[in-house]
């Protein structure tokens, strides 16, 4: 094959260029930690990377979730736990005052009826973050509070059996809250609120509670036993959940990082390589491309 | 036998030896010129004479100056130059359309789009909130102006294009007018028996020019001109030359005859990569877009209209999105006006988010073309990226067989410094020995008038 010297200069600047070109992409990657850049780096492997990331912001989203509702649900829970308090110094207070030698104490007994009556009533109405616990889904005011004779409780809004719902998984939609109407049914005088009511005001007039009084303290108060009981497990399953969810995150993370992160240590190998290629084209080329028969003649 | 002979012989081959010479001396001058096809000085035995029976030798005489050159490697020079040029364009534009998206980081569709979807989520545990509310909106907001921007970079790019469209057909016009004059020249120079050697190389460099433009068929005729068509249209022979205009219909460009109105089948060159990008690839990528963030601000309208607003009394029927015209995703005036009028309650109640929820869950629901508007989007994403991979795998691969096919042409046209040194000494040494042959026979003469 006849050698120009045309053809010399010209394979001595490809293998320059070539050698270049790998060199700022490794010199790329090394810089940036990252071997895609662009999704012509690899179209396939940017949208999984996508997909992952995409999945790692949702999941994140349902851990804020998650940790918002917990917050709820342990709100929740406090306040539940007031109401059964009170609801067990009542159920106490209605035991003793059915003995003979309490006949003088009524009205102490009346008092402390009373002040369990407020305990609850501020627990009924006891709200986390603008929203109130136990008044369903509308928090545009108080839930429950006394008529304006003071003589009975009643339902200051409209409803108080809407569900809050949060999404804390793909494929979970969690109710997070006890609803006013689960935990204390409907205010129509015969409610724990006006029954109390009724007790206190019997006692005042020297009347003792039936037992069919007590009986409707001692609904409530199971009542409000198996509500906590469903908290504790809306709590559990939200631990569990979130639990769940964070392993997911390190797994998708380790499968983000394993498509995108460079080989470091083989980057750099690569590119001294690369580098000692050039030098080695480069002085090749100073060696060969200025002689001809000229130089001998 | 006369003496006068040997004088005639050696002036011959001196006269000979030394055109060679110049000959030689023309290539090395143009060893550093890389459209040079280099020149032989073809030389042969002078037709012989008979004289007293015997036929004698007459010397050396040149027959002519031959331009060397393959042919067969032109052609497939000018043909992959088409298609290297095609490519590498292709690649450019598509490397401009794929920075756009921004992907993959934080700043690309897909995360803003995933977090516009999370907002929802967040919004749903507390509707009320006028903060989450609030990151609803910026969340629509950053989506919006990504979705803008790229849809102006679309415009942006579609608009250099069409520049670029106009420049290059002029382009194209001017080297039209220069092949088709130094054809005349050729004719004129061949019909006198003269050599357009040096004529022919710049006609070839401006054939191989062209051919980065456009892609072009070209015969060589008998006298040496070229004749050329572009996608199938005529452009010019040694005659006359077409001049080509810009033609933009239906949002598509293309190259028509000024004269005629014949349309030029662009399919290669740098003229075919920017059509295709302008009138395929770009409008083909915008409506997999619109179809993405057009089924968004349905699909999210559909269950937004459904809800309640914050407002006392809660009112309903009112879409989140007042639309996406024009490349401009728009959130409706009244929910940029106030917060409030995010309608998530499903019944009315304002602590009541299963709206948001229903909302949040498009983000997983099948809802374009049996995919999600994620997956939707990721293989539009994936479709830029291998568009942009392919063509530069191509540019790669005609690259090399473009290199190739240089150097075979490098091997046989270009000149060899080392090569023309040896033709020097070569001639050298045939022009001294004609010299001393003549200074022989004079030798002889002088002898033979001393005799006398």
């Amino acid at each position: 094959m006849r050698i120009s010297d045309l053809m010399l200069q010209n394979n001595f600047l490809s293998s320059l260029n070539s050698t270049k070109a790998r060199m700022e992409k490794l010199q790329t990657q090394v810089a940036s930690n990252n071997k895609l850049n662009a999704p012509s780096d690899s179209p396939t492997g940017v949208a999984k990377v996508m997909r992952f990331e995409n999945s790692i912001s949702q999941a994140n989203n349902f851990i804020g979730n998650i940790q918002y509702s917990l917050a709820f649900v342990n709100e929740s829970i406090s306040g539940l736990d007031f109401i059964q308090n009170e609801a067990t110094k009542i159920l106490v207070n209605l035991t003793q005052v059915k003995n003979a030698v309490n006949n003088e104490n009524l009205d102490t007994f009346a008092d402390q009826i009373d002040s369990s009556l407020n305990i609850i009533l501020e627990a009924a109405n006891k709200e986390f973050n603008g929203q109130y616990l136990f008044a369903g889904t509308d928090d545009s005011t108080m839930p429950y509070g006394y008529t304006a004779d003071q003589s009975a409780i009643e339902l200051k809004v409209g409803d108080v059996s809407g569900e809050r719902n949060v999404k804390i998984s793909k494929n979970i939609t969690q109710k997070i809250n006890i609803t006013g109407s689960e935990l204390f049914g409907s205010i129509d005088g015969t409610d724990i609120f006006n029954k109390l009511i009724e007790i206190r005001d019997n006692l005042r007039n020297g009347v003792k509670p039936s037992d069919a009084d007590v009986k409707v303290v001692e609904d409530f108060s199971k009542n409000v036993l198996n509500k906590l009981s469903d908290m504790g497990n809306i709590s559990n399953k939200l631990y569990d959940v979130e639990e769940v969810i964070k392993n997911q995150i390190l797994t998708l993370e380790n499968l983000v990082a394993k498509e995108k992160e460079v080989d470091v240590a083989a980057a750099v190998m690569e590119l001294q390589n690369q580098d000692y290629i050039l030098q080695l084209s480069y002085k090749m080329s100073s060696m060969i491309l200025p002689r001809s028969l000229l130089d001998y003649l | 036998m006369a003496i006068s002979r040997l004088f005639d012989i050696s002036r011959r081959s001196m006269i000979t030896y030394q055109r060679a010479m110049d000959v030689t001396s023309h290539n090395i001058a143009n060893a550093g010129n890389e459209d040079y096809s280099r020149q032989r000085a073809n030389l042969s035995t002078e037709l012989t004479e008979k004289f007293a029976g015997i036929t004698w030798g007459a010397g050396i005489k040149m027959d002519d100056i031959e331009r060397i050159r393959n042919s067969l490697t032109e052609s497939q020079i000018i043909s992959n130059n088409q298609s290297y040029s095609f490519n590498e364009r292709q690649a450019v534009l598509l490397g401009g359309v794929e920075s756009t998206l921004s992907e993959p980081s934080e700043l690309g569709i897909s995360n803003l789009l995933g977090k516009f979807f999370n907002s929802w989520s967040e919004l749903s545990t507390n509707p009320t909130s006028s903060a989450l509310r609030g990151n609803v909106i910026y969340a629509a907001q950053n989506l919006a102006e990504k979705v803008k921007s790229i849809n102006d970079d679309f415009t942006t790019i579609k608009s250099n294009i069409y520049n670029e469209f106009g420049d290059k057909i002029r382009d194209v016009n001017n080297h039209l007018q220069e092949i088709q004059s130094i054809n005349r020249q050729i004719a004129e120079v061949g019909a006198i028996g003269n050599n357009a050697n040096d004529l022919l190389d710049v006609r070839d460099k401006l054939i191989n020019e062209l051919s980065n433009l456009v892609n072009i068929t070209v015969h060589y005729d008998s006298d040496n001109t070229a004749s050329i068509s572009i996608g199938g249209v005529f452009a010019v022979n040694s005659a006359s030359s077409t001049e080509f205009e810009m033609n933009h219909t239906d949002g598509n460009l293309s190259m028509v005859s000024k004269t005629g109105g014949n349309v030029v089948a662009l399919n290669s060159g740098e003229l075919g990569a920017l059509t295709n990008i302008f009138s395929n690839k770009i409008p083909e990528y915008q409506n997999k877009l619109d179809a993405v963030i057009g089924q968004l601000v349905t699909s999210v309208n559909g269950i937004h209209t459904n809800g309640f607003t914050l407002d006392d009394p809660p009112q309903t029927a009112y879409d989140f999105f007042s639309g996406y015209i024009n490349g401009e995703l728009k959130i409706a005036d009244e929910i940029l006006a106030d917060r409030n009028k995010i309608a998530v309650s499903g019944d009315g109640t304002n602590g009541n988010g299963d709206l948001a929820i229903q909302i949040f869950e498009l983000n997983d629901a099948k809802i374009l073309n049996g995919s999600t508007l994620r997956d939707e989007y990721f293989s539009f994403v994936s479709q830029i990226g291998s568009d942009k991979q392919n063509a530069d795998r191509s540019v790669e691969a005609s690259g090399i067989v473009l290199s190739q096919l240089e150097n075979q042409r490098a091997s046989f046209s270009a000149v060899s410094v080392d090569e023309e040194m040896l033709d020097v000494i070569r001639f050298q040494k045939a022009y001294s020995a004609s010299a001393k042959l003549i200074q022989m026979a004079n030798e002889m003469l002088d002898t033979l008038i001393n005799i006398v």
